[in-house]
Parts: structure tokens; C-alpha cells; sequence
């Protein structure tokens, strides 16, 4: 029996590498290694040497290494983050319809990082499909036309001013398909880019459930024997971590208890202090683990979130979660799911609060139902079978337009 | 389906009360777990909204009791400013949110931060926001005066146009699924072989909008070509789901709006054409000039026009907004709009169906498919103009 020989493909992300956490390069490596890990694709990962995407200084060296079975080939940045790029950032979003395209493409310039070595690798390479993830940066912006395969984009878009950028309606337009990670991000994509007849897939993102209990974490963070609620991500005021420790504060002057708010993830602008907030800092998987399975319940402030992987850990662990119904990422997950309550303001946010963590069968119902929704949909081996046959389906697309043309 | 009380029943009730054990709370989950997955989502989801107008109402109690003190409004104003730009400059295009945010921002505050690191200098700005406590407020007055007025004007007209929507969408039953089993389904399956046929050797994107359960799709995939569908009602789009068929969950006018101009290669629409209102037949028409490539196929799939009166279309025929056309009725429209090579295929059991090709795009039609009096596309440009 013949077996269907393995797919070639390549992904296309600004920065890479297991040191960086964030929405789309943690979702990119966890895509590509669980391709790997199930024998569905080799994968190569183009990047460039930035850690920070602040700077996008080179950080990493240039050259080929391998993680997680996933072959990473990086390439210097030639261009970092301007910097006059906040500041002309400022201007242009405040009318980013009515940019020129030349404006539009400064500004993705200066926003970085622009790597020459990663364009023209990408020229070069011969694969069966190329994916681009995120649709803001300049390899995505740039690369998408230089493929020779056909070229599938997770946009990992929200409504947010910089897509009505002009610059982004021929990106959009010259890729071959697109994977979404949920319902919501389609409409953002499709209401302004008229693309819906290209194939595309609401995706999500898959995870492995893990235990992680008394391992000793929460005694070293300083929050054992207190119940707590958990923010799990990049501490930055655009993530809502400030707000959300602002709400907590009024909440516990307004709501006397032991309750307590652990920020865990990488600091980039620290809330203010308030009693009973512990800003951790980034944790180990371990730590992570433990804190999500002690928690009461799992929140997320963010407005801008094109999908919440720490949601459904949050589920795995048949914990309730408590969104920003502003975001309409995380509000259609919740909303799917029935896994969780959403605050528009300080009155829901208290009152929905109050019911997580003062009323133990509301949590655990909505833990179950969250629990339920994750491990149906999202399961890596599952979600890796619709990944792959949606990827054949944009190649056989492209093959039948070629042999038209 | 089995009898089962619903989540949202229990949630009201004492069962689920704070003071409910964790032994109940297993026995529910445990139930739970035995319907269908499909039950279980709608289980959850309508717990879900109890528990929120649970909060609905807390909130709604703890303010008519005046426990948010004004100032708690405005710190809070000032958190959510540290995560989100206005609603309109954010591109947010939900009127709800920009509704709300306009609410949030309508308040002149006159309390001028007055802390500063350097020596003296917050004395300085305290003395002159005193001085000047007088002026800002008159000013701040007369501002928040209109502000408020401003936006209780926009929450009424909000109010209005909500009504006039429900009065007036004709199309509130085809959203809600009621009507699944339809005419539509049984001409798809009378005519899926001819379709195929009259398709046969189309190379490029292929639509079938409504798909139903997918069996006219599937004979197309079959066929090789390269088609997907688009259909709104969860229940069909399961049943064709299982045939492993590219679909999109939506509405028909919807999915066409986002389709990029001569990008299909053939189009097949059906349901939309039996029983929307005329506005949104015409409406699909033209979206099918501007996203079919040049001498491109269009496929009405049509129920008969006398398919209403059978007693098994009943519900559907008084539910609709709209009635089965003739083929002449077709033939007259897609000739008004520019279509050529129009043919009709009755069949023998009653549906039938209506082939044209796309000729080239005249610009107005690109125009005129954003429109919603799409019916002026059917006057001549001349008369339009004038």
C-alpha cells in the first residue's frame, strides 16, 4: 500500500524560538511541532535572529538549528524597529484608510523587522506550501508574493485600526488560502478584504492537557493557601494587565476576602501595585501548570486577541473563565463554549466575579462545559487531521488554476 | 430528543444556589454527559446566558440602590483609557460597543490631575485649578449638558431602528432555521445531475449558495470541480459536513458581499431564490455579475411556482416572504441586469432550472452591489442618471 508521501512546508514568523511567548510565535511553533510530532509534514521555520519585538534586534544567531523536530533557518535583520516608528505610527492610524500606499508601506518598513536574507530564501525554497503568521509584519507583507507554493496566511487579525492600512488589501488578496482561528476573526478579514471565496478554515489552535499539581510553585510565588484568580500571558497595557489589576483593586476595597490576583507571564509594562497582585513574571510549563490547576478561575482583560490558547488550557483543567466582552476573539470562545462570563465594565466584572469565586457550582459547571469544548475540538490529533486536509484542498485549488492558466 | 430539564432551569433554581453540594453539582454534570454533544453546547451555552442575566440583574439592583458612586464611574473611565482608544478610532464597527464607549467618554472631568515629581509644582496646579474652577465648570456644564442629551438621543433612535428591524426583517424565519426542510432541498436533488452536467468541465472556483445538506455540492466535488457552499442553518450544515464538503457557516447575500470581483468561475444559488423578498433576489443577481468571471455560468436552481401550493411546502409558504417566480420572471431579470445566453430547464417533477452567463462587468454593477435599493439596477443608466 502506498502512503501518501509527507507534506513539505514552511512557515514565515518574525521571531521564533522556545525563548518567546506570544500569541502568534507560541501558535506557530505549537502548529509546526505538532505537524512533526504526528508524522503529517516536515517543517521548516523561516525567521529572522529578533527576540525582542520591541527592537528587533538580532538576538539569535544566523544560521540552521532544530527544535522540537522543526527545522529553524534564521536570517539577520537588516532592518529594526525605527525609532520614529511610534510616533509615526500615531499619525498614520489616526486615518489609516486614507494613507498612500508608499506611507503604508514606510510604516510596515520602519515597523520591522525587514530581513533581505529571509525574502530571498523564501524565493528560493521549494515547498508544498508556505504559511504566513501574523498578516502585520514586512515578511508576510513582502514574502507573500514570492512564493513559489501556494501561500496560506493565519492573519491572527483583530479589529484593530492598523488593518485599513491600504497596503494589506493586495497581501490579502495574493494569498491562496486562509486559516482563521475563529468565526469573529473571519468577519474582521472578510468584511474588509473581499477574499471569502478563497479556501480557508476556522482552525483555533490545539493543546495537550497536562497535570500539574503540588509541585511546589505556588508556595515559592507566595500565594499558597489563598484561593486566586490567574492572568496567564504578555503583561503589557494594549494585554489589559493594567486594567484588569485596576478593576481587581476596586473589587477587593469594594469586596473584603482572601482572594488574591497572580499575573503570570513576561513583564513589558508592570500595573500598579495593589495588595493581594502578585506579578510573577514569566513561569516554567511546570509553574504555569500548577497555578492552572489551583486557580479559581482563569481571566483575560485583553481586548485585541485574535484567539486565547489559555483559555482552553484553562478548560483542560475544568476551570471557569472570566473574558473581556469587548473582544470578540475570546467573547465568541465563551460564548461557544458556555465555559466561562464576560465583563463590559467594573459592575459585571464584579458581580461575575463574585459568582466564579463565592459560588463553587457555578464554577464547576462552567469548568465542565469549557472542559467538554476543548477536548472535543481542539485536541492536537483532531485538529491536525482538518489542519492537513484543509492544506491539500488549498493545494489542489492552486494546482487546478495552474493547469487552467 | 430525551426530556431533560435545561441548565438555565437548574441555575434559577435553589438546586444551584451557593449553598448547593458538590454532590449535586457531579450528579448534574454527570447527566450532562449523557446527551448528544450538540445538546450538551446548547445545555451549556443556555446556562451560560442565565448566569449572565444573573448579572444582568445584580448590577442592575446594586445601581438602583446607588451603590457605584459617581466617582467609581470615573476611575473606572480612566482604566478602560489605559486599554482602548475610542470605539470609532479603533475601527469598531459594532454599534453596541461604540454605543457604549460613547457613553463611557461623554463627560467633560474638570478635576485636572494636579500631582507632579517636582517641587512646587503641585501646589502651582492646585492653585490654578482652584482659580480656574469657576470657568471649566461653566464650560464643563454646558458640555456634559449636551454630551448626555447627545447620547440618550442616540439610545432612543437606537431603540427605533431596533423596532423597525424586527418589524420589518423579512427574512427573521430563514435566519432562525425554522425552515429546514425545504423546497429548495427537494429541487437540489431533483436537479443535482443536471446541474453537474451544464458545469461539467468548469474550471475555477465554484459556489453553491444555499448548499442545504450538501447532496447537489457533493455531485459537484464528485465531478472534480472545485466547489465549496455556504449555508446558514446549523442543522444542514451538519448533515453536509459529514460528506467531508468545503463549507462556510452564513448567509447567502453575506458571503457574496465578501467574494472578490470575477473571482467564480460558476455560481449556483438556490433557496434565495424561492422565497426572500424580491429586493434580496435582485440583490443576489447582482452580486453574481460582479463575482463571476466573464461568460461565467449561473445556475438557478428554482422550485416550481406553483410548489408553495403543495400542502408539504405549507409551512414554509406561509412562513416566506417571498413566492416561487416563473422561469419568465428569471428570464426578464437576469436580461434587465445584462445576463446573456439565458435558458430554462423545466423537469418533470415540478423544480427547474435557469442557466445564463456572465457578460462583461459594466461598472455600475460593481457600484450597485454595496447598495441596498439594489432594484436600481435594473433601471437603464441613462434613466439613473437622470
Amino acid at each position: 500500500m502506498s502512503q501518501t508521501p509527507l507534506l513539505k512546508l514552511a512557515y514565515v514568523v518574525p521571531r521564533y524560538g522556545a525563548e518567546i511567548i506570544g500569541g502568534a510565535e507560541t501558535a506557530t511553533r505549537m502548529l509546526a511541532e505538532a505537524l512533526v510530532r504526528l508524522g503529517r509534514a516536515e517543517v521548516e521555520v523561516l525567521t529572522t535572529t529578533a527576540l525582542s519585538m520591541d527592537s528587533w534586534a538580532n538576538h539569535f544567531p544566523a544560521g540552521t538549528d532544530t527544535l522540537g523536530g522543526v527545522t529553524v533557518r534564521r536570517f539577520a535583520v537588516d532592518g529594526e524597529r525605527a525609532p520614529n516608528f511610534a510616533a509615526a505610527t500615531r499619525r498614520a492610524l489616526a486615518a489609516p484608510a486614507a494613507q498612500s500606499m508608499d506611507e503604508a508601506a514606510e510604516l510596515i518598513r520602519m515597523q520591522g523587522p525587514v530581513s533581505y536574507g529571509l525574502l530571498e530564501a523564501l524565493g528560493a525554497g521549494r515547498y508544498d506550501a508556505v504559511f504566513f503568521y501574523p498578516y502585520l509584519y514586512h515578511p508576510t507583507v513582502e514574502g507573500v508574493r514570492l512564493v513559489n507554493a501556494p501561500a496560506i496566511m493565519h492573519p491572527a487579525a483583530h479589529d484593530e485600526p492598523v488593518i485599513d492600512l491600504p497596503i494589506f488589501k493586495g497581501v490579502f488578496a495574493a494569498v491562496s488560502g486562509f486559516a482563521y482561528h475563529t468565526a469573529a476573526e473571519r468577519e474582521v478579514v472578510e468584511s474588509r478584504f473581499q477574499v471569502a471565496e478563497k479556501p480557508s478554515i476556522d482552525l483555533g489552535m490545539g493543546f495537550e492537557p497536562h497535570e500539574g499539581l503540588g509541585l511546589g510553585y505556588l508556595r515559592e510565588m507566595g500565594i499558597e493557601g489563598r484561593p486566586f484568580i490567574l492572568c496567564l500571558g504578555r503583561v503589557d497595557a494594549p494585554k489589559g494587565t493594567t486594567l484588569l489589576v485596576d478593576l481587581f483593586r476596586e473589587y477587593k476595597e469594594r469586596n473584603p476576602s482572601d482572594l488574591q490576583l497572580v499575573v503570570a507571564g513576561p513583564v513589558y509594562i508592570a500595573p500598579n501595585p495593589a495588595p493581594d497582585v502578585h506579578v510573577v513574571g514569566p513561569v516554567s510549563e511546570a509553574a504555569k501548570d500548577e497555578l492552572l490547576s489551583e486557580c479559581s478561575a482563569l481571566v483575560s482583560p485583553s481586548a485585541f486577541e485574535s484567539f486565547a490558547i489559555v483559555l482552553l488550557e484553562a478548560w483542560a483543567k475544568r476551570k471557569p473563565v472570566l473574558v473581556n466582552s469587548i473582544c470578540a476573539a475570546t467573547s465568541e470562545q465563551v460564548q461557544r463554549s458556555g465555559g466561562g462570563l464576560r465583563f463590559d465594565g467594573f459592575e459585571t466584572f464584579e458581580a461575575a466575579l463574585n459568582l466564579l469565586t463565592r459560588d463553587a457550582s457555578v464554577a464547576a459547571a462552567l469548568g465542565a462545559a469549557g472542559q467538554r469544548y476543548a477536548l472535543s475540538r481542539y485536541h492536537w490529533p483532531d485538529l491536525i487531521d482538518r489542519y492537513v486536509a484543509f492544506i491539500r484542498r488549498v493545494m489542489a485549488a492552486e494546482a487546478s488554476k495552474s493547469r487552467l492558466s | 430528543m430525551p426530556e431533560q430539564s435545561t441548565h438555565a432551569d437548574k441555575s434559577t433554581s435553589e438546586e444551584f444556589g451557593p449553598e448547593a453540594s458538590t454532590d449535586r453539582v457531579e450528579e448534574y454534570l454527570e447527566s450532562a454527559a449523557e446527551l448528544e454533544p450538540e445538546l450538551q453546547d446548547a445545555e451549556a451555552r443556555a446556562y451560560m446566558r442565565s448566569l449572565e442575566l444573573r448579572i444582568e440583574t445584580e448590577v442592575a439592583r446594586l445601581r438602583s440602590e446607588g451603590k457605584y458612586p459617581p466617582s467609581l464611574a470615573r476611575r473606572v473611565r480612566t482604566y478602560y483609557r489605559t486599554l482602548l482608544p475610542d470605539g470609532a478610532a479603533s475601527g469598531e464597527r459594532d454599534f453596541d460597543a461604540v454605543f457604549k464607549t460613547l457613553d463611557r467618554i461623554a463627560y467633560m472631568d474638570v478635576d485636572v490631575p494636579t500631582a507632579s515629581s517636582k517641587p512646587g509644582v503641585a501646589f502651582v496646579k492646585r492653585s490654578l485649578r482652584t482659580l480656574m474652577a469657576w470657568y471649566l465648570n461653566y464650560l464643563a456644564q454646558q458640555f456634559n449638558n449636551f454630551a448626555t442629551n447627545l447620547v440618550h438621543l442616540l439610545g432612543i433612535a437606537d431603540v427605533r431602528i431596533a423596532a423597525l428591524e424586527s418589524r420589518f426583517d423579512a427574512s427573521a424565519f430563514r435566519a432562525t432555521g425554522l425552515l429546514a426542510a425545504t423546497a429548495a432541498a427537494k429541487a437540489q436533488a431533483a436537479t443535482a445531475g443536471r446541474v453537474a452536467e451544464a458545469l461539467s468541465g468548469t474550471r475555477g472556483r465554484v459556489l453553491v449558495a444555499e448548499c442545504a445538506d450538501g447532496t447537489l455540492l457533493a455531485g459537484l466535488s464528485e465531478a472534480g470541480l472545485n466547489a465549496y457552499g455556504v449555508e446558514s442553518r446549523r442543522e444542514l450544515l451538519q448533515a453536509a459536513e459529514a460528506r467531508n464538503l468545503e463549507l462556510r457557516e452564513g448567509g447567502t447575500l453575506e458571503h457574496l458581499a465578501g467574494v472578490a470581483p470575477g473571482s467564480l468561475a460558476a455560481l449556483v444559488l438556490s433557496g434565495i431564490v424561492d422565497r426572500d423578498t424580491v429586493n434580496d433576489r435582485v440583490a443576489a443577481l447582482v452580486h453574481a455579475r460582479r463575482v463571476l468571471e466573464e461568460d461565467a455560468a449561473l445556475v438557478l436552481v428554482c422550485a416550481s411556482a406553483d410548489a408553495f401550493d403543495d400542502p408539504a411546502n405549507r409551512i414554509e409558504a406561509d412562513l416566506s416572504p417571498g413566492r416561487p417566480f416563473a422561469p419568465e420572471t428569471w428570464g426578464f431579470l437576469l436580461g434587465k441586469l445584462g445576463f446573456g445566453s439565458i435558458t430554462s430547464e423545466p423537469s418533470e417533477d415540478g423544480p427547474y432550472l435557469v442557466l445564463a452567463r456572465n457578460a462583461r462587468m459594466a461598472p455600475e454593477i460593481g457600484a450597485l452591489a454595496d447598495s441596498k435599493v439594489v432594484l436600481t439596477a435594473l433601471e437603464p443608466p441613462r434613466e439613473r442618471r437622470r
